[in-house]
């Protein structure tokens, strides 16, 4: 072999057709996991990049060059073959084969006959690990190893480590270890034990396993194994329990099925462990507990696993009322924390969203009802969470349900939004119109006009009275949604204060003429200086005749002595006003008879 | 290279292997400068500066440093140094430069001087810039040299592994790796359960082929009732369990994680005060299960956590009469049977086959029937290491489980012992027409002196 000018040995045709296999490859792989991150899983054009690989690898190692496999070293900026780092990246950000070099990965192989699903999964765990998706339980290594690809193997630096026998620190530490493990050998110099009437067994032999005693119970408890009971001395004979055979393949094959199947309840089986364990726990341990609770109930929630949920929480509560009465309170104390984990954000967050999941939805609503009394405030703070309005009503049913501070609710409708906030109207209705007019009030003042007229609509009447301290001004308000609203009850309730707001009303703020004259007359109802002296200013204003006829009839029933000037100013107008001029001579006749009425 | 760029390729890593890239680095470019600027020049100072700092740092924990190259694989003192990307490149500029002179080794002496390091490093200069640069490998100089490595040499610091020994250092390396986890969590500090993972794969790659050996490991009697040996002896013998069943490998590995994390909190225990245990310590005892979930729930154990928790209280209850098992029962059997044969001292360490009986006697009940029944036909009814006298009153140790489940009570013993005075063969109790058993296992006092792992990893 010859070297070239840069000092590399030249390649045989041989070498280079691998060199140019392996370089082909580097680019496949690179383009199959950039495609994994630009397409969904299942796209045409990344299962045709998939396919591009395996043919390309299934070719390089049959027809073209007949190898046994192809592997290729893992560099910081890219695979090596032959010397040659190909295709490197310019940076390690942009290198594929970083994150691996870094795990310790020095070589990947592709055996003869690499299937397309082994690839598949190479790319998924090598997709994740450079997404940073396999957490702190997983590196490449590790999830690779526990895939057991039959085509594509792997190498590691610890391949390499464990044939060192070096002094670094950690490896001295490690013989340390194995030095002290494999000098103590088995000897118990003495200490061990002996079993009274019990020189030894011979299982699947002709002595008999020795019936268990006492001694053997205070053996087992001397090892902090308590489990044993009384009972269980009178109850086993070891012998016939002692078919210890090795297990056929098909009891081999059942056992491990069984272990499958509950392995996959692992959130149940936390949950007991969590509940069971808790009876015996500090009021310190209870606080941690509730943070364990919320670790194992979010993860619930996150898989969608809400009927679950509920199921599990009614069996925990039934759970708690039966069992050992001594420990009742105990269990009801872990019950307690095991609700109160509801309202964690881990928990209670993706457990709201989950209510514009239609399907969800009366699973979340069950489960909400589980939360504990003081829930409300928690819950308040969620209430913006949920998109659907259903989902929000719903979510603002099950917080009336939990009886929020009314002064809660109206504090939190200074910041809430449009929609929140007429949810916090809805709550606070529901908690009834005396505990509701905090929020009322509150929302009057909100930005949005929806809220705004929902703050004042269906206002009982003996509310409006209540608070007219309060709603009187609002009858001059600029909003029509607002002083609408309000004027029936005020006016109906002949609320002397509201001509003045009614008088200010119609002085500042534009109001169309439907509902002037509707101020208009009720002002000449309320009677009363500030009603007249608006309504003789607003005659005075006026130049529509409807408007002007309204308050001359006003006036008149207000019975304003102060207006007699202009009404006979109006009424004897020699040319023109038709109507007004009618109305003026027939308020001047109310005005005289009124006049005699206080006279006589 | 930016700083960005630089920190990108930084990691997570222990003292040792920093300083291993840390000097690697410097050597490669202390060396690379030498090519580029006289010795004298201002140039030149800083690298020969940092060379001779990272030499005394290292001579504080060596006595020599020695680097050596093997393909793309650079090792210190014969351990691989795990790069990254700035040594990685720094190690290839060193090839490259120690390769004009024919070497693939340099070594320093920590007592080095800054005078004999100039002087290296000047005749370095000169010979590379000769007509003979390979000739610096016959100079001599005070405490740096520098040569080839012999072909063979080379090919030991390749993967050349003895397939026992490595069972020995897998189970050691799983130890202390579940030893360095609780200590993070104790210090409330970031749990690196990859690594944990890890130590467990490798335990299952080493222990293929040599599962009695693991078994074997698991009964020694150093570190008995140190809990992070407990933790490893019952994950290894949960792997073994999981292992006969031909559990997937990813099962496998969620089982053997729970057993390495299923009584945790026995480290919160005070040391046991007497040979019997007294009814505080069986109070503590009681609560180790909630103090193991709630540790395991605060140090957030990853999206597996769950079976973690379930397991570290599920092994200390009663077997489900459903027959649907967990993990647990795995775990169960062989932690009984840990903490019954290594206690911590001083409490009465109970013998195995013992252990064996007192567990027998509750499968169907505490014990999951059939897991009782795969535990023993895995770690056989006389485990390797345990002393067992035989019917012909020879003594000796089990060195090996019968290859046959059937045969579990007739394993291969190492004879120590014979009527007529000391022995050294072996016996195969399962050999067709021997009519030898074992009566009982015997107090290894009884064969002191004797060092059994000679004939476990002979």
């Amino acid at each position: 072999m010859s070297a070239t000018r840069d000092g590399k040995p030249e390649l045989s045709p041989e070498q280079k057709a691998e060199l140019e296999a392996a370089a082909e490859v580097a680019s496949l792989v690179r383009r199959v996991l950039d495609g994994a991150r630009t397409f969904p899983a299942g796209h045409k054009t990344l299962l045709g990049y998939h396919a591009s690989l395996h043919e390309k690898l299934t070719a390089a190692m049959s027809g073209e060059l007949d190898l046994d496999e192809i592997a290729l070293g893992v560099t910081p900026l890219g695979f090596k073959f032959a010397g040659e780092v190909l295709q490197p990246a310019a940076s390690i950000a942009d290198s594929f084969t970083h994150a691996l070099f870094l795990d310790g990965v020095h070589q990947l192989v592709f055996s003869k006959g690499v299937t397309p699903e082994d690839l598949q999964e190479l790319i998924d765990i090598w997709r994740a690990t450079l997404d940073g998706k396999l957490g702190d339980t997983h590196t490449f290594c590790t999830r690779f190893w526990e895939a057991d690809l039959a085509t594509v193997h792997m190498l590691a630096v610890e391949t390499f480590s464990e044939a060192g026998s070096g002094e670094s620190k950690q490896k001295s530490e490690l013989q340390v270890v194995v030095d002290t493990l494999t000098a103590g050998g088995y000897g118990h110099s003495g200490s061990a034990s002996s079993i009274a009437g019990t020189s030894g067994i011979n299982i699947g032999g002709t002595s008999r396993v020795a019936r268990i005693s006492r001694s053997d119970l205070d053996l087992l408890r001397a090892n902090g194994i308590p489990e044993l009971s009384e009972q269980d001395l009178a109850r086993f004979d070891a012998s016939e329990r002692a078919q210890v055979e090795g297990l056929s393949q098909a009891e081999l094959a059942k056992l491990a099925d069984d272990l499958a199947v509950r392995s996959t309840q692992q959130i149940e089986r936390a949950t007991d462990a969590l509940f069971q364990s808790g009876i015996r726990a500090s009021p310190e341990e209870l606080v941690s507990l509730r943070r364990a609770f919320a670790l194992v109930l979010s993860a619930m929630v996150k898989q969608g696993m809400l009927e679950r949920l509920r199921d599990t929480l009614a069996r925990r509560v039934v759970a708690a009322r039966e069992g050992d009465p001594n420990e009742m309170v105990a269990r009801f104390e872990v019950l307690s924390q095991l609700m109160g984990s509801l309202l964690s954000p881990v928990v209670l967050e993706p457990l709201i969203a989950a209510l514009d999941d239609e399907a969800h939805a009366p699973h979340v609503l069950a489960v909400l009802r589980f939360l504990p009394a003081n829930a409300a405030t928690v819950l308040l703070s969620w209430l913006g969470l949920p998109e659907r309005p259903a989902a929000r009503r719903a979510l603002s049913e099950a917080i009336a349900a939990h009886n929020p501070s009314p002064a809660e609710l109206a504090e939190r409708m200074g910041w809430a939004d449009e929609e929140t906030a007429l949810e916090l109207l809805f709550i606070a209705l529901k908690l009834g119109e005396d505990a509701a007019w905090p929020t009322r009030k509150a929302g009057i003042g909100h930005l949005s006009a929806a809220v705004r007229k929902a703050a004042v609509s269906h206002l009982p009447k003996e509310v409006v009275v209540a608070h007219k301290a309060e709603l009187v001004p609002l009858l001059a308000s600029p909003d029509p949604d607002v002083r609408g609203p309000l004027f029936g009850p005020l006016v109906a309730a002949r609320e002397p204060t509201a001509a003045n707001a009614l008088a200010t009303l119609l002085r500042k703020v534009k109001v169309d003429d439907a509902e002037r004259r509707r101020v208009i007359v009720a002002l000449g109802t309320l009677g009363g200086p500030d009603a007249c002296g608006a309504l003789r200013n607003e005659l005075m204003q006026a130049r529509d005749e409807a408007i002007k006829v309204a308050c001359i009839n006003a006036l008149a029933h207000a019975g304003d002595e102060k207006a007699r000037p202009m009404l006979e100013e109006a009424a004897g107008k020699l040319i023109g006003g038709g109507e007004v001029k009618k109305a003026a001579q027939a308020a001047l006749k109310r005005l005289d008879f009124l006049k005699k009425g206080r006279g006589a | 290279m930016s700083e960005d760029l630089l920190r990108l390729g930084e990691e997570e890593v222990d003292a040792t292997v920093r300083f291993a890239r840390t000097f690697l680095t410097r050597v490669a470019r202390c060396l690379k400068t030498s090519t580029m600027h006289r010795m004298d020049n201002a140039a030149m100072q800083p690298p020969l500066r940092a060379l001779l700092e990272a030499v005394h740092e290292g001579a504080q924990e060596y006595p020599q440093l020695v680097l050596q190259m093997l393909d793309d694989n650079f090792f210190l003192n014969r351990d691989i140094i795990k790069l990254d990307f700035t040594s990685y490149e720094a190690g290839h500029m060193l090839q490259g430069l120690l390769g004009r002179i024919g070497a693939q080794e340099i070594a320093f002496n920590g007592a080095i001087t800054d005078a004999e390091l100039r002087t290296f490093v000047g005749a370095y200069q000169a010979f590379t810039q000769s007509s003979n640069p390979a000739g610096l490998l016959t100079q001599k100089f005070a405490n740096v040299s520098v040569r080839a490595i012999p072909q063979a040499e080379l090919e030991r610091l390749k993967p050349q592994v003895d397939a026992k020994q490595n069972v020995v250092r897998s189970y050691a390396n799983l130890g202390l790796v579940i030893g360095q986890q609780l200590e993070q969590m104790r210090g409330k500090r970031q749990v690196k359960l990859a690594k944990v993972r890890r130590a467990i794969h490798e335990v299952h790659d080493a222990a293929t082929g040599h599962e009695a050996l693991l078994i074997g490991m698991t009964r020694l009697e150093a570190y008995a009732g140190q809990v992070r040996f407990h933790l490893a002896a019952v994950t290894a013998m949960a792997m073994l369990m999981g292992k006969r069943l031909k559990l997937p490998r990813a099962k496998l590995a969620d089982a053997c994680m729970s057993a390495a994390f299923h009584d945790i909190a026995l480290d919160e225990l005070p040391p046991p005060a007497g040979e019997l245990v007294t009814q505080d310590e069986l109070d503590a005892l009681e609560r180790v299960p909630l103090k193991t979930i709630l540790r395991l729930s605060e140090s957030a154990l990853g999206g597996d956590a769950l079976e973690r928790i379930a397991v570290a209280w599920e092994h200390g209850q009663r077997a489900p009469d459903t027959g649907k098992l967990s993990f647990a029962q795995l775990v169960a059997v062989p932690c009984v049977f840990d903490r019954l044969t290594r206690p911590a001292p001083p409490r009465r360490v109970t013998l195995p086959d013992e252990a064996l009986r007192l567990i027998l006697t509750q499968a169907g009940t505490r014990f999951d029937a059939r897991v009782v029944r795969l535990f023993v036909s895995v770690v056989g009814l006389y485990p390797v290491g345990t002393a067992v006298r035989l019917n012909t009153g020879e003594l000796g140790y089990v060195v090996e489980a019968p290859a046959d489940a059937a045969n579990f009570a007739r394993p291969r013993v190492q004879v120590l012992k014979s009527p007529a005075g000391p022995a050294n063969y072996q016996l195969d109790l399962s050999a067709k027409g021997e009519s030898r058993f074992i009566v009982g296992s015997v107090d290894p006092a009884e064969l002191q002196g004797a060092n059994v792992m000679e004939f476990l990893l002979g």
